[in-house]
């Protein structure tokens, strides 16, 4: 128990982030046909990380940046080939099984898909009291009234305790899924994608109460998305990922109006957006694409070199690092060194 | 067909509920006066070699071959079930030490290896139940396994792993559950075969003993009167392929009704 | 004045699902005119995609439609024979569905699946003017590489490649109209903003005469659409030019849709989400069918089924609350 409480002794500051993550590395061998196609597949590539206590860090890319696969190495659902995690200054990967059961009551998931994330067989009570019952912190007569509890926080009735996830809609399932998530009040939650798979307006209600339970209860949120949208409002600080790289982190406005890796512009630039009623007739133009970029995979150089538009030859040979170009503002590209 | 065979099943059903009450008379009491009788108003099926009314054995042989078959299925799915889940979950050196086994369980001709089991365990009913139990367990392993493989993928098990679930409570509490649906739907089907099996057993004097009034030894049974008396053969022998057969139509309808709502629901 | 091309009046489609029936459309008006880019935005359970499948006949054996009518040209599709349908599908209509991997053959070539469209609906030559035409209709989608594509199985091309070839079938016989099925949603951005502009540029070649574009997203109505089409719960609830919808829309779904939009370029300190969710069809509110959920419902909306009314130039709605 010393080993496990002294984790929460800590004082957190600005120098002394909640969540650190060094040197992260993760990766799958991929079986060819034969031997010789045999690959190793890089999703998380010596990647640094650091979150605040009491912020949102929003993690962005498209797929195969390797976004969900580094929230659950953070997690330790899968175990990191290398690196460190120090939660609170502690290096959780270094935890043996007994006590990284203990710490998953301080750090939790939300996952992406309402349809596959709740045991079918499983009512919505029993599913959100699971966590109480496996850590034993609640006795029996307790346990209904936290269910209760965590229902009502979530926005759904007493009575939903005792139906299967199939009689809920989607936005209802993933209410359930936060009620599990949250019932044993973590301090860090990892949210996997948690309304991509929800209708505009139910987004928009889970969001809301996600904004609402993180202010309640102080929570810390790792928020991965592909939807710039969505990270923009939920997020203070945004850490742009490509192919198991981290290319850019800044504040949410500082990234979204000052934008300087190409691949951050090229993403902003793509998604579609409410155009002013002035700028209509200026709207997207068809382009017949000219630049035709590709190029072969090699070890040592940026790993956007092939779809970059302003690409030097430095690019090609060396792979440039992550360094800090103004407070906050971290970069990954040769052209502002 | 279908509904033959469904009204069949039904049948049988009451039958081995209310035999005490529907059978004319006690099954064991011998007669010696009236052996081998035609079908007649007094014994619609006739009576056997020792003067035992047929019908009432068919009867209360519904009773010992249902049950045999019954507890077979048990026996195999006991066994086999938490065998197959472990073997998907876990994977590797596990997987394939257990696989192994069960492969090479089932790659013996059956016959043989329910032979060889009853021989090793001694001729009578329960030993059959439990050597058919054996043979049917390989075939509940690979079921429960191929439900783990890919109930194993999907999210809530990851969430559950995340609640701090042992691997223990995940297997009994989460593969288990979901992977039931195949399972029933199969277990009519390997139902069948336990008691074609039982009834084979019955029929080669190794599992059932005389005087049990069980489908297979009455057969077995009946061939000696093969020319004499054909009612004896006769009739347990048509039961035992009425029934089979009800039971395999009725595991293929089962299937059809099940699975395309399943997939509808999802 | 453009010409109706497409004109649906009054469509109802009934599916029967195993817990009752469904009423899935309930009257959907829909106008589209020759030229023309139409956005259908809905969310999921408005019956978009089922309003896609009925104009091309191509509904499932449990579907029925009730009543209405969807007139291409002159043709009331619906009671057309199988035969005359086939030859309007595909090529005077054509479809891109969502999901670029399931809508091609897996185990046929690329080259293949596109010269198996043009002989449907062209008279091709001989081989190797089916092999020509291919390859334009690839270079015309902007395929890189096309040469090597037309000898590569789909699974070998990304997912935007596939929705490439997708289209480029879709246009191989130069269709009056073109409907694509949320074309963009299982690609990543980027990639969808590349085939957003091929498809526009398809459209100011003419390749493509006139689109029907079914979303949930409002940027992309904005990046494309001429006008748009608001569906709720299997009715048309707002229709009028993409200017006047997206900034002076009136129906209070559409108003609260708006709300719930999270913009990348607008800054948004408070989310106002709608309240409730979208009503199970089987046995759907009466009246109109927003009702439960509405701000602004008075009790005429219980009873009544709101039409679409001309409110403005141009501007339809259906809502009884609606004041001058």
């Amino acid at each position: 128990m010393t080993e496990f409480s002294d984790i929460f002794m800590s004082d957190l500051d600005k120098n002394n982030p909640l969540l650190l993550i060094e040197g992260l590395v993760q990766y799958f061998p991929r079986r060819g046909l034969n031997r010789r196609e045999d690959k190793i597949i890089v999703a998380v590539d010596n990647v640094n990380l650091s979150v605040s206590k009491g912020e949102t860090l929003g993690l962005v890319g498209e797929s195969g940046s390797g976004k969900t696969t580094l929230g659950r190495t953070i997690l330790r659902l899968l175990e990191p080939k290398s690196g460190a995690i120090y939660l609170r200054g502690k290096d959780i990967v270094k935890l043996n099984d007994k006590q990284m059961r203990m710490l998953r009551m301080k750090m939790q998931m939300v996952f992406q898909n309402p349809h596959s994330s709740l045991n079918p067989r499983m009512t919505a009570g029993q599913i959100i009291c699971r966590p109480l019952k496996v850590f034993g912190r609640a006795k029996k007569s307790e346990i209904s009234d936290r269910v209760r509890n965590a229902l009502q926080m979530v926005g759904l009735i007493p009575d939903d305790a005792s139906k299967y996830p199939h009689e809920f809609s989607g936005g209802q399932r993933q209410r359930i899924g936060i009620a599990r998530a949250i019932i044993l009040n973590p301090e860090f939650l990892a949210l996997d994608e948690p309304t991509s798979a929800l209708d505009v307006s139910v987004q928009a209600q889970i969001l809301n109460l996600l904004s609402h339970l993180k202010e309640q209860f102080e929570l810390t949120y790792l928020f991965i998305s592909h939807d710039l949208g969505v990270v923009r409002h939920m997020c203070d600080r945004i850490a742009v990922m490509f192919r198991g790289q981290l290319l850019e982190i800044a504040n949410t406005e500082e990234l979204l109006e000052n934008a300087c890796h190409p691949y951050t512009r090229l993403l902003i630039a793509s998604v579609p957006t409410i155009t002013e009623k002035t700028k209509q007739k200026q709207r997207l133009r068809g382009v017949h694409p000219t630049i035709q970029l590709n190029g072969a995979e090699t070890e040592s150089r940026c790993k956007f070199y092939s779809r970059c538009e302003f690409r030097k030859e430095e690019c090609k040979q060396e792979e440039p690092n992550l360094v800090e170009i103004e407070n906050g503002h971290k970069l990954r590209c040769h052209l502002y060194d | 067909m279908a509904r033959f065979s469904v009204g069949y099943l039904i049948l049988l059903f009451v039958i081995i509920i209310f035999a005490p009450y529907i059978a004319p008379e006690d099954p064991l009491a011998l007669d010696l006066e009236h052996t081998v009788e035609p079908p007649s108003m007094e014994h619609p099926f006739g009576t056997d070699g020792m003067g035992r009314c047929i019908l009432s054995r068919i009867i209360y042989g519904a009773r010992l071959t249902s049950l045999a078959g019954f507890v077979a299925i048990l026996v195999g799915m006991t066994a086999g079930i938490p065998l197959g889940l472990i073997a998907g979950y876990y994977r590797g050196k596990i997987d394939t030490v257990i696989m192994m086994g069960m492969e090479t369980l089932m790659g013996f001709p059956y016959l043989l290896l329910v032979i060889v089991l009853i021989t090793m365990l001694g001729p009578s009913l329960q030993n059959a139940m439990v050597a058919i139990g054996i043979w049917i367990m390989p075939y509940y392993t690979r079921l429960a396994r191929a439900s783990a493989l890919s109930i194993k993928e999907q999210e809530f098990i990851e969430a559950a792993r995340m609640s701090g679930e042992s691997n223990f409570s995940i297997i009994f509490r989460y593969l288990f559950p979901n992977s039931i649906s195949p399972i029933i739907v199969w277990s009519t089907i390997y139902y069948a075969r336990a008691i074609l099996m039982a009834a084979g057993l019955g029929f080669l004097g190794l599992g059932a003993q005389p005087p049990t009034p069980e489908w297979g030894a009455m057969t077995a049974i009946g061939r000696e009167y093969i020319f004499l008396a054909p009612h004896v053969l006769f009739f347990p022998s048509v039961t035992i392929l009425l029934t089979a057969l009800s039971f395999n139509i009725w595991g293929d309808l089962l299937r059809d009704i099940l699975d395309p709502r399943l997939r509808g629901m999802e | 004045m453009s010409e109706k091309l497409l004109e649906i009046r009054d469509l109802s489609v009934h599916f029967n699902t195993f817990e009752g029936v469904a009423k899935v459309l309930d009257g959907v008006c829909l106008t589209l005119y020759e030229g023309e880019v139409l956005g259908l935005i809905g969310e999921s359970g408005s019956g978009k995609t089922v309003t896609a499948l009925t104009v091309l006949g191509l509904l499932p054996v449990s579907a029925k439609i009730v009543s209405g009518s969807v007139y291409f040209h002159e043709d009331n599709l619906p009671t057309l024979p199988e035969y005359k349908l086939r030859n309007i599908r595909g090529s005077k209509i054509s479809l891109v569905f969502q999901e670029p991997g399931t809508s091609l053959n897996p185990v046929a070539k690329v080259g293949g699946q596109i010269i198996d469209v043009l002989k449907l609906h062209q008279e091709i030559g001989d081989k190797n003017a089916g092999r020509g035409k291919a390859m334009e209709l690839l270079e015309a989608v902007n395929m890189p590489r096309p040469s090597l594509v037309m000898n590569q199985y789909p699974h070998e091309l990304s997912g935007g490649m596939q929705q490439r070839v997708a289209i480029a079938m879709a246009i191989a016989s130069n269709p009056e109209l073109l409907i694509a099925d949320e074309p963009t949603s299982s690609v990543d951005v980027t990639v969808g903003k590349r085939i957003l502009e091929l498809m526009i540029y398809l459209k100011e070649k003419e390749t493509i005469s006139s689109l029907l574009f079914i979303t949930h997203s409002f940027g992309i109505i904005s990046e494309i659409c001429d006008k748009v089409a608001a569906m709720y719960a299997g009715n048309i609830v707002e229709y009028g030019d993409v200017d006047t919808i997206l900034h002076k829309c009136c129906h209070p779904y559409v108003k609260g849709l708006m709300k719930s939009v999270l913009d990348i370029h607008k800054k948004r300190s408070e989310l106002r989400p709608m309240k409730g969710t979208i009503p199970r069809l089987i046995n759907p509110p009466g009246g109109c069918r927003f009702h439960p959920r509405c701000p602004e419902r008075i009790d005429k909306c219980l009873l009544e089924k709101p039409n679409l009314k001309l409110i403005a130039k141009n501007h339809f709605m259906a809502c009884h609350a609606y004041k001058e």
